[in-house]
């Protein structure tokens, strides 16, 4: 990383004015360290029922995340990007990559513009991670919906999205149509089975396995057939694609609407080292920018998930799923406070198997400082009420009260 | 100096120079009474005269880009201008339009890289970036030597302004008065002063306001 620093660094003293830099290739790295105090259940990621990222017995000095995310312009409409981090959690690979795609941006035409995405990269629901890496301006976790999003889904294929750009037509704003065809998500539901919603910054990288399954043990493998060991996220069960589509309105940066109705379109009865899940959701959104920076965002998500055919039509397993958020953020010059609410939950009125669901809210304060361009304090305090009803299985309160408190110095280097 | 149309153009600032020379001010008031700045103000004759005083210093303008906004927000220039787009920020911009007055695209760049743009067909140029499509500017392009923007005070004045009958019209994207009553037929020459006032019947637009954040967001 510091012959990566040592790199970026001289082309950054290039810039000025007068001899433009080439902004060609553009790195951004961040390197984010937490001092963290738990006093939650035992982490997901160590096999335990608890909703957070770090527990009890794994708080203190951490890596937040360490990311480096690049755009390079191959032409003057096409761009590559892609991110690449490590958390220092239980991942598979050190250092993976959790987004890499080709954009392509022709030139718009008769008040129309064509915008294609190729690759893996997410699925246009969240409003609130919208800075580099995907991750949130506004604090330090995203919202349980966005949380999930990181965590289970990532569009392996195509993106087309048509805009009408409306504010250039002395209309109100720009209109998008939004279509994606994707592979590679016939897990997307497993985590949500087991652990139901959660609260963290966690990005799944693209060949990340979690090690550690928690109230695991409730399937039966097809005879003959054999588990992966851990979880595995983003791989090929069935043949099928799926799909979403969605719609956008924008006003310049103020208004942002936007709604997409998502299924992978999985088959139940394919099953290779793990079960095929079938996910759908719809998800609306909006984002307002009001005077005097304030920001609010509010999204909702409702959808479920499936697993384990039986010839009887009856899935083993089936659960409903539920949650929105409101968050309020407000910029005072290099401070941003923003607090957030979160519900959440997810029910079993269907499936002949094993029985898991949850439920829960949780509030978010979080206090960021930008010391300077590049470094910058951020403070983070999350309570998360949560029942989940597979903890008893694991020998703990099905209801529980988590509270994590972090400090995050974070570092970041633009070229 | 021997062409036709300078001598035409020579005949009639004659003519013109011999005529009542009047100044003719322009007030713009949104339905509230207070005064509206940057509108556009243009000055066009209604009969074809020669009427381009004073060519060369009117050949070029600019329209800067600075912290992902056109600058200015609306400008306004004569048909036959070379428009220069410098890009002044540290991020690329790729500029176009697709206006039937000037459709135009200007390739990913910074500073100083294109050669200005001529604007040589009267019209409303939208301008937009095709990177960050919250940047978005205005060119009126002028059939008329006498244009400009009222001020803080919602004023314009043309100055001299040879007799004769123009029309005159304001405008602005904000405005939301039906465009005719955005024009006016004016007789000048007949007293010393004119004073036309736009009383708008309808309240602005907002104002597209920019997020004030020192770090923009890349957009997913």
């Amino acid at each position: 990383m510091l012959a990566l620093a040592a790199w970026v660094m001289p082309a950054r003293a290039e810039t000025n004015a007068d001899a433009p830099a080439d902004d060609t290739h553009s790195f951004i790295l961040s390197i984010d360290l937490r001092a963290v105090a738990s006093d939650g259940l035992p982490s997901y990621l160590e096999g335990g029922g608890g909703k957070l990222r770090f527990d009890e017995d794994h708080d203190g000095v951490r890596i937040g995340r360490i990311f480096l995310d690049y755009r390079g312009r191959l032409t003057d409409t096409l761009t590559a990007r892609a991110t690449i981090n490590t958390y220092g959690d239980h991942d598979n690979n050190p250092v993976d990559v959790t987004e890499a795609y080709l954009d392509w941006r022709p030139f718009p035409a008769h008040g129309w513009r064509w915008r294609t995405k190729l690759g893996a990269f997410y699925p246009p629901v969240s409003l609130e991670n919208r800075a580099a890496g995907w991750s949130s301006p506004y604090s330090l976790t995203s919202s349980a919906i966005n949380t999930w999003l990181g965590e289970e889904f990532r569009t392996i294929g195509a993106e087309v999205t048509a805009t009408w750009l409306g504010s250039q037509q002395n209309a109100l704003g720009d209109l998008s149509l939004i279509g994606g065809v994707y592979e590679f998500n016939d897990d997307a539901g497993l985590l949500m089975s087991f652990r139901g919603w959660s609260i963290n910054d966690r990005q799944t990288p693209l060949f990340g396995r979690l090690h550690f399954i928690p109230i695991f043990g409730i399937f039966t493998p097809p005879p003959g057939a054999e588990f992966r060991a851990g979880f595995e996220f983003f791989h090929k069960i069935d043949d099928r694609l799926g799909y979403y589509a969605g719609i956008e309105w924008k006003r310049a940066d103020q208004i942002t609407l936007r709604a997409l109705h998502y299924d992978n379109r999985g088959d139940l009865r394919k099953f290779h080292y793990d079960f095929d899940w079938l996910t759908r959701y719809d998800s609306l959104g909006a984002r307002v920018e009001l005077p005097r920076d304030w920001t609010v965002i509010g999204q909702w998500m409702r959808g479920d998930t499936s697993v384990g055919y039986i010839p009887s039509g009856v899935t083993q397993y089936y659960l409903d799923l539920d949650s929105w958020f409101a968050l309020l953020s407000k910029r005072l010059g290099a401070h941003r406070v923003t607090l957030r609410y979160d519900e959440f939950g997810t029910d079993q009125e269907q499936g002949t198997g094993f029985r898991n669901w949850d439920e829960g809210t949780a509030w978010t304060l979080a206090y960021l400082y930008d010391l300077d361009s590049r470094w910058q304090l951020a403070l983070e305090s999350l309570w998360i009420d949560s029942k989940l009803t597979g903890r008893v299985q694991l020998g703990e309160p099905v209801s529980a009260r988590e509270q994590q408190v972090q400090l995050a110095v974070r570092y970041t280097l633009r070229n | 100096m021997g062409s036709p149309l300078t001598q035409a153009f020579l005949g009639f600032s004659l003519v013109f120079s011999c005529a009542a020379a009047d100044a003719l001010n322009v007030l713009v008031v949104d339905p509230a009474g207070r005064p509206v700045s940057e509108v556009v103000v243009v000055v066009t004759p209604t009969a074809a005269q020669a009427v381009r005083v004073d060519p060369v210093a009117r050949t070029h303008a600019q329209m800067d880009q600075r912290n992902r906004e056109f600058v200015p927000h609306v400008l306004v220039i004569e048909a036959g201008t070379w428009v220069d787009f410098p890009n002044n920020d540290t991020v690329s911009h790729q500029v176009y339009s697709f206006s039937p007055a000037k459709p135009f695209q200007l390739p990913l760049y910074k500073g100083r890289t294109h050669p200005p743009v001529l604007f040589d067909r009267a019209g409303v140029v939208t301008l937009g970036c095709n990177i960050h499509d919250n940047m978005l500017g205005y060119i009126y392009v002028a059939d008329s030597p006498w244009f400009g923007k009222t001020d803080l005070d919602g004023r314009w004045s043309s100055g001299e302004l040879p007799a004769g009958r123009y029309d005159l019209h304001v405008w602005n994207p904000r405005l939301k008065d039906p465009p005719e009553s955005l024009h006016r037929l004016i007789d000048v020459g007949v007293r010393l002063e004119v004073t036309e006032t736009f009383k708008l019947d309808h309240k602005l637009k907002s104002e597209r306001r920019q997020p004030t954040d020192a770090k923009p967001w890349d957009d997913y």
